[in-house]
């Protein structure tokens, strides 16, 4: 016999202003199954949960049902209280008479109605809740962090400082990233290299992590607590345990007219390679495409010259296969084609180039030793004209976001020049320029005040060569008149773009992401470096543009995820799953491709049929990765998924109790 | 008696298959108690085989036969128009009984003739018809235009059954790969628009209130018999979510709002999956307008999502291979509403 108690809830007078709470709890005194009810100001409160405990003592209540605010907001905090007084949590109803009823009806006699009926269908389902009991999951120490940029580098120090192993997978031969490409970094100009590079070495150093570079992550399989990981370690043909990195092999390499990556192509570098001096592991690779041992077969002057022996033409591309419990994905970002836009004469002028060449153009250790030159012919720039949001903000043809990074580099790259070329000219043609963020709009007020930048609020409409001149017609959208620069050098702020393979990863690694590509968190706000997959967490710019702070800060919350996570040797599971009725599922497996978490696949079951065993297909659920979506349930025809917590049994009896 | 050059070489094919032992059992037709209506036959014996015909009549879908064979591991035949095996194809492709299993006996379809309109094409008079139809499936190629019949000629698509008229897939598909064509392939068919979907047009051009009197009507004079689910090829599932006493989604008591449930049910549960074989129309003892609601949604899914993409068959594969191949490709087949997709059209607003 069923024993269901009803807590009818004021909440002040969000609820009890609107409806008449003491008229619902009358109401439900006379439903099915309920011995008890009651209405209360606050029952969130200390002696409001007291009561509940005590009722169902007293009452010996089989049921709970709470009319009260969304169950979003305290079914976890009624859960406790039910769960102390000795009932099953999850024996536990919630009306939401606050969001669904009290704050969007007005105060009449219908709204009280709709309380009466909302708590019909909650006492109709909690009658045929069934008790339900947390699985518990080990939980695998070790994290994989995907991507050795900055991000990467601080979610996987953060980690290992924390005492668990991490492994840091890098697909370029050195880690680092975009970040070892900068030169100075806004506001406070300090050298990248600077800051990035002792960070570099200490993950590398750190005896808690594993360092895999020149390697790709192939394939994620399993759960939280529980994946299952194959990594790709790219062929360096160079044996890096021989390797002691003292650089004669690139010295020697007679294929040196490579364009550089690294050097945005300003550069040049040999076919075996580290992309730049400060690279971590500073070892080289050999990019088989440019070798002339692999392009002829005649060579090998880097094996000759070796002192150690170490490079190996033979070498094969091996398969690590990892087991993690956690995933930070940290892949970062690509940037804007901006041939896309003709008008700037990208691709067709050597002398208009984007931010990234910039920033090789004044960096010291760059090709030019840090002397902001010409591409063209090497001639010092006097008029540079910068342009602002080239594919940013642009829906027609770019992309619809702002990136979030340019307006704060272009006053850096403003004030790099005017430092480093006397006399020097910055221009910069703007749409809007966005500075919030701690000392930014004081950083881009000293590029316009103390170093002369002139800001143009406007879009350029041509780039044209005249002489070894570039003229940059524009119109100044503040004055209304056209305007026209004539630049020595142009140089495009192109927006921040997911990488190109992005949808792959998170396919491959199982999460989503938004129409841009950007990895989806699993809430924008409170939930902001988790993915809707349990246990892969985001950092950095695969989330959405950011800059170094917010980088670096989003990568140290991934890094507490995955320590909390770790903290603890088991883990809880929901229990509030999908379930197969195996004498039931024809074995269609529908629910398999339906589902979002990989969490169904398909189970060979033993079965008697007319007297003969036979085995046959159906489709199983795994509670570790069952995220309790029910997708699987809409999508069975045979009604044979159920999902614990809402059963096509309570769902019925939920409606029925509503329209009947 | 002369037999049809289809039905001899289906006879010898049933022979061999029976009597080396490759299948137990040859999914067909024969000669029923009415002529015009040859029934499924079920052949197990090599003797047996001459039982087997193919004539102007064999409209019935045989697919879901094979669905009575789910449990044990011998092969059996199966005779298979286009609709046959697009059905075959579905029931692969939902993985309720293996391709490798399956010997299909294809046959180009020409269209098959419905009984009472060649009846009435040709003026019989009631209860004249045995002695004339008979002659007719006698008589008639199954792939011939016309015939003669009571004097006077009468076209074959006079007497088409109406999913012939708007049939686009004489053949099986391709990625069922055939192991034995009985025929040559039937050419192509494009039926016009109107013949496809004039009548889905036509309720969808009613009002609200009148389609909702339209299906009121109809599904108040369903029995519930249950036949127009029983006979259908992709109602495959071992177990019907409307026999479900346990939950009791669809409530035992014939009434209007019940029967619309299961009808409704129904149709969202053939949709983007009905092969437009139009068994559950000719099952139906009270003609309920059953395939226009199918089609309706077809129609809607075809426009949402494009045509059902159908594997392509592997080149140059034995026939031994040829299975194994195809019960890959099917299985894979990205059938509509099948797919989690975060792009997935989502307009409803």
């Amino acid at each position: 016999m069923k024993r269901i108690g009803v807590f009818i809830c004021w909440c002040g007078s969000n609820i009890a202003g609107t409806v008449d709470v003491e008229k619902v709890a009358e109401a439900a005194r006379s439903m099915p199954g309920v011995v008890y009810a009651t209405d209360y100001k606050y029952t969130c409160s200390e002696p409001g949960q007291q009561m509940i405990k005590d009722a169902i003592r007293e009452q010996h209540l089989t049921g709970v049902v709470i009319g009260s605010c969304s169950p979003r907001m305290h079914e976890k905090t009624f859960r406790k209280t039910v769960e102390s007084a000795g009932l099953n949590p999850y024996l536990l109803e919630v009306a939401n008479l606050r969001e669904h009823c009290s704050w969007v009806h007005p105060r009449e006699e219908a709204t009280t109605r709709k309380a009466i009926d909302l708590v019909r269908a909650a006492v109709a389902k909690v009658a045929r809740n069934h008790p339900l009991h947390q699985g518990h999951i080990p939980v695998e120490k070790r994290a994989l962090v995907i991507g050795g940029g900055i991000a990467g580098i601080q979610a996987a120090l953060d980690i290992a400082e924390s005492g668990y192993e991490t492994v840091l997978v890098e697909r370029e031969p050195s880690i680092g990233g975009r970040m070892a490409q900068l030169d100075k970094t806004f506001p406070t100009l300090d050298c990248s290299a600077c800051i990035l590079t002792p960070k570099m070495v200490d993950v590398s150093r750190h005896d808690k992590v594993t360092l895999l570079t020149y390697s790709e992550v192939e394939k994620v399989e399993g759960y939280i607590g529980n994946f299952t990981v194959t990594v790709r370690r790219k062929a360096a043909y160079v044996d890096h345990s021989k390797c002691t990195g003292c650089g004669l092999c690139m010295e020697k390499c007679p294929a040196k007219k490579i364009p550089s990556e690294f050097e945005m192509s300003l550069g040049r570098r040999t076919a075996i390679y580290r992309p730049f001096p400060q690279a971590v592991p500073n070892k080289p690779v050999i990019d088989r495409e440019h070798c002339l041992k692999f392009k002829t077969g005649k060579c090998g002057v880097c094996a000759h010259f070796c002192p150690r022996g170490a490079i190996d033409y033979e070498q094969q591309d091996q398969r690590v296969t990892l087991h993690v419990g956690a995933i930070v994905v940290a892949t970062g970002y690509d940037l804007f084609d901006p041939a896309l836009y003709s008008e700037y004469g990208y691709g067709r002028y050597p002398d208009v180039i984007t931010g990234l060449h910039f920033e090789r153009l004044v960096n010291s250790s760059g090709p030019t030793g840090g002397h902001i030159v010409r591409p063209s012919d090497h001639k010092e720039p006097k008029n540079v004209v910068f342009i602002q949001c080239v594919g940013s903000r642009d829906e027609a043809k770019g992309v619809s976001y702002c990136s979030k990074i340019c307006c704060m580099y272009t006053a850096k790259h403003a004030i790099l020049l005017a430092e480093h070329v006397p006399g020097a000219h910055p221009y910069v043609f703007y749409m809007d320029v966005r500075t919030a963020g701690k000392g930014y709009e004081e950083f881009y007020k000293r590029a316009t005040e103390e170093f002369g930048a002139t800001y143009i609020r406007g879009r350029v409409s041509k780039v044209y060569p005249r002489g070894d001149k570039l003229v940059v017609r524009g119109e100044d959208t503040l004055l209304g008149k056209p305007v026209e620069i004539e630049a020595d050098l142009v140089v495009l702020a192109n927006a921040v773009v997911a990488r190109h393979d992005a949808a792959e990863v998170a396919r491959s690694v199982g999460f989503s992401y938004d129409g841009h590509h950007f990895f989806t968190e699993a809430h924008p706000k409170l939930a902001p470096v988790e993915t809707n997959t349990a246990g892969v967490f985001l950092a950095g710019v695969c989330q959405g543009p950011k800059d170094i702070p917010e980088t670096v800060a989003q990568a140290s919350a991934a890094a507490a995820k995955v320590v909390a996570l770790f903290s603890k040797d088991q883990m809880a599971t929901n229990p509030m799953t999908a379930q197969v009725d195996p004498a039931c599922c024809a074995g269609c497996m529908l629910c398999e491709p339906v589902c979002p978490y990989h969490a169904i696949r398909p189970e060979t079951i033993q079965e008697r049929v007319g007297g003969k065993a036979i085995s046959r297909q159906v489709a199983s659920v795994n509670e570790g990765l069952c995220q309790g979506c029910g997708a699987c349930t809409a999508a069975c025809r045979t009604g044979c998924i159920d999902l614990k917590g809402y059963t096509h049994q309570q769902i019925l009896a939920e409606v029925e109790a509503l329209c009947l | 008696m002369t037999v049809n050059a289809v039905t001899e070489k289906l006879r010898q094919t049933a022979r061999d298959l029976l009597q080396s032992g490759q299948v137990g059992v040859v999914i067909g037709f024969e000669d029923g108690r009415f002529p015009g209506q040859p029934r499924p036959a079920f052949i197990r014996r090599a003797e047996d085989a001459d039982r087997l015909v193919w004539n102007a009549f064999c409209g019935a879908n045989l697919a879901k036969y094979v669905l009575d064979y789910r449990v044990g591991d011998g092969k059996i035949a199966v005779v298979a128009k286009g609709c046959d095996g697009a059905a075959l194809a579905r029931i692969i492709g939902d993985q309720q009984f293996p391709r490798q299993r399956l010997v299909v006996l294809a046959v180009g379809c020409p269209g098959m003739l419905d009984a009472g309109r060649v009846a009435d094409a040709a003026g019989l008079p009631d209860g004249a018809w045995d002695a004339a139809l008979a002659q007719v499936a006698a008589a008639a190629e199954p792939g011939a235009d016309g015939f003669e019949l009571n004097g006077k000629p009468v076209s074959r698509s006079a007497g088409l059954r109406p999913q012939c008229v708007r049939c686009r897939q004489p053949n099986v598909p391709a990625a069922l790969e055939p192991d034995v064509w009985l025929s040559e392939p039937a050419p192509e068919r494009h039926p016009s628009p109107d013949q496809l979907y004039g009548d889905v047009a036509a309720l969808e051009a009613m009002s609200v209130e009148e389609r909702g009197r339209f299906w009121e009507e109809a599904f108040s004079r369903c029995l519930r018999c249950f036949a127009c689910r029983n006979v259908c090829p992709v109602c495959d599932c071992r177990e019907c979510v409307l026999d479900d006493a346990q939950t009791r989604w669809l409530g035992k008591a014939v009434n209007l709002a019940e029967n619309q449930f299961f009808h409704l049910t129904r149709a969202m549960h053939v949709a983007g999956r009905c092969v437009g074989c139009g068994q559950c129309e000719e099952a139906c003892p009270v003609g309920l307008p059953l395939t226009v609601l199918y089609r309706k949604l077809s129609h809607d899914l075809e426009e949402l999502f494009g045509p059902v993409e159908m594997p392509a068959p592997q080149e140059g594969k034995a026939a031994a291979g040829a299975a194994e191949g195809a019960a890959a490709g099917l299985e894979k087949a990205e059938w509509a509403l099948t797919r989690f997709r975060l792009n997935d059209p989502d307009e409803f607003d």
